[in-house]
């Protein structure tokens, strides 16, 4: 009878266990990582894309830079958001989810939270169309853009938003949206800073438009994945003529070992290489006409 | 018929105890992991991204399981890297960065055997870098990585 007892309860433990497992949110998991990457014979391998994927960075960075460098406000370099009912493949809401993810950062950072909701309440709807709206929790974003004090919030839900988003299309077989969806962070980000420089010369932003050549390449390497799409050959195409604009573009790199010290408790690396960017403005021009048009193009569906 | 009914009792709260347990100590390696840690934040400083490892015990000494992720940082920006582990798994997260095959900062320093919560980074050079988490003494462990960028 004790047997019976004992055997009765490590049953129910083992199922409560098992049950328990199951009902893991998916997203809420760590993967389970592993310093051996799968190898593969034609295609590039998930953990390659991976790596591709998370080398463009972030728009924050972009806007972080223009506010260093004083550079006003303009909602003219914000994307329409009265497009968003022409949007109605994966690939169109995938890449408009990006330009917008831009967009938001961009808002956010010059603290332009009465004019965010729009933007938050198309990347909803953008989101909800690629079954992937439960990552942002909208109501929580307008309750933190209307009230000023949450800037900072409003700050990390929305870039965490976009990378839970992000890490569960990669977790779910759909990296073609998360390699669409960056592609629109890096077409705005870049759209920004071009227009940007062509009202204002700056120095330090003529480099991080130069600098976005080394994610162009990855991006290029990214869509040749999906050569066997028209939509993505198409925005192959168009990223490969932009490609030859940036090949003009010389980035030079000078080796040399940080230097670490402790200040306050705290390890702080300072590094010494160095890299610099050579770019001209009619070089700066060129790419930024060019991605101005594939803009349009990708924002504008009916009527490219 | 008392003492049946009162085995049965001590039966059901052993499940549900062992439940909670489980259920407790799993809840550490997870979303809420990331939250606590990017509490860590200074108040200059946005978050950018997170990086999660999940790694099982070294079967051997020269094969210790790395966690290993790709970030583009730009000149000019100060970053920070920070390192949480979850509580309930016996490894301590170190976290490394690479610039090609060269480690350039690392929270883990074998002078002194300290392994710092985290390190900033005042970088002079774009260029895509490696973020490498691993557990001190290649230990079974869970643990985030947060990076952020000073205002």
């Amino acid at each position: 009878m004790k047997i019976k007892h004992l055997l009765f309860t490590i049953l129910s433990s083992g199922l409560l266990v098992a049950c328990s497992n199951n009902t893991t949110n998916i997203d809420d998991d760590f993967i389970q990582s592993d310093s051996i990457i799968a190898p593969t014979s034609i295609e590039i391998s998930k953990e390659s894309m991976d790596d591709l994927i998370d080398n463009v960075s972030s728009p924050i960075e972009i806007a972080s830079l223009l506010i260093d460098e004083k550079v006003p406000f303009s909602k003219d370099y914000i994307a329409s958001t009265d497009h968003i009912d022409d949007l109605v493949t994966d690939f169109d809401c995938a890449l408009n989810l990006g330009i917008l993810g831009t967009d938001l950062g961009y808002l956010n950072l010059y603290e332009k939270t009465g004019s965010v909701m729009s933007t938050v309440a198309a990347i909803n709807e953008l989101a909800s169309r690629l079954k992937v709206g439960q990552f942002f929790d909208f109501s929580l974003l307008k309750r933190l853009a209307t009230s000023s004090n949450n800037l900072d919030s409003l700050i990390f839900t929305s870039i965490s938003s976009f990378n839970n988003m992000d890490d569960y299309l990669r977790s779910n077989n759909r990296t073609n949206v998360s390699a669409l969806i960056v592609s629109g962070v890096w077409l705005e980000s870049t759209f920004l800073a071009t227009q940007v420089y062509q009202n204002k010369t700056n120095k330090k932003i003529a480099e991080r438009i130069g600098e976005q050549k080394l994610i162009l390449n990855n991006l290029v390497l990214i869509m040749q994945n999906y050569k066997g799409d028209p939509r993505f050959e198409d925005l192959l195409s168009d990223f490969d003529e932009l490609k030859k604009l940036f090949d003009k573009v010389k980035i030079v790199t000078v080796e040399s070992d940080p230097i670490s010290k402790v200040e306050n408790g705290m390890l702080v690396i300072v590094q010494t290489s160095k890299s610099d960017v050579i770019i001209t403005d009619e070089q700066i021009k060129e790419i930024g006409d060019l991605v101005s048009s594939l803009r349009r193009k990708y924002i504008n569906k009916n009527n490219a | 018929m008392l003492s049946k009914i009162l085995n049965m009792k001590r039966t059901i709260s052993i499940i549900i105890l062992l439940f909670i347990v489980k259920s407790f100590a799993f809840s550490q390696c997870n979303k809420s992991l990331v939250t606590s840690c990017c509490t860590n934040i200074s108040s200059d400083a946005i978050f950018l991204q997170q990086y999660r490892a999940k790694l099982r015990a070294a079967e051997t000494d020269a094969n210790l399981p790395v966690a290993r992720f790709s970030v583009l940082l730009s000149k000019g920006n100060t970053y920070n890297l920070n390192v949480c582990s979850a509580l309930d798994y016996e490894g301590e997260g170190v976290l490394q960065l690479y610039d090609g095959g060269k480690m350039i900062a690392g929270t883990y320093d074998a002078g002194s055997k300290t392994n710092f919560k985290g390190f900033q980074f005042f970088c002079t050079k774009t260029a895509i870098y490696k973020v490498y988490i691993s557990f001190l003494d290649g230990k079974r462990g869970c643990a985030v990585g947060i990076l952020s960028m000073k205002k």
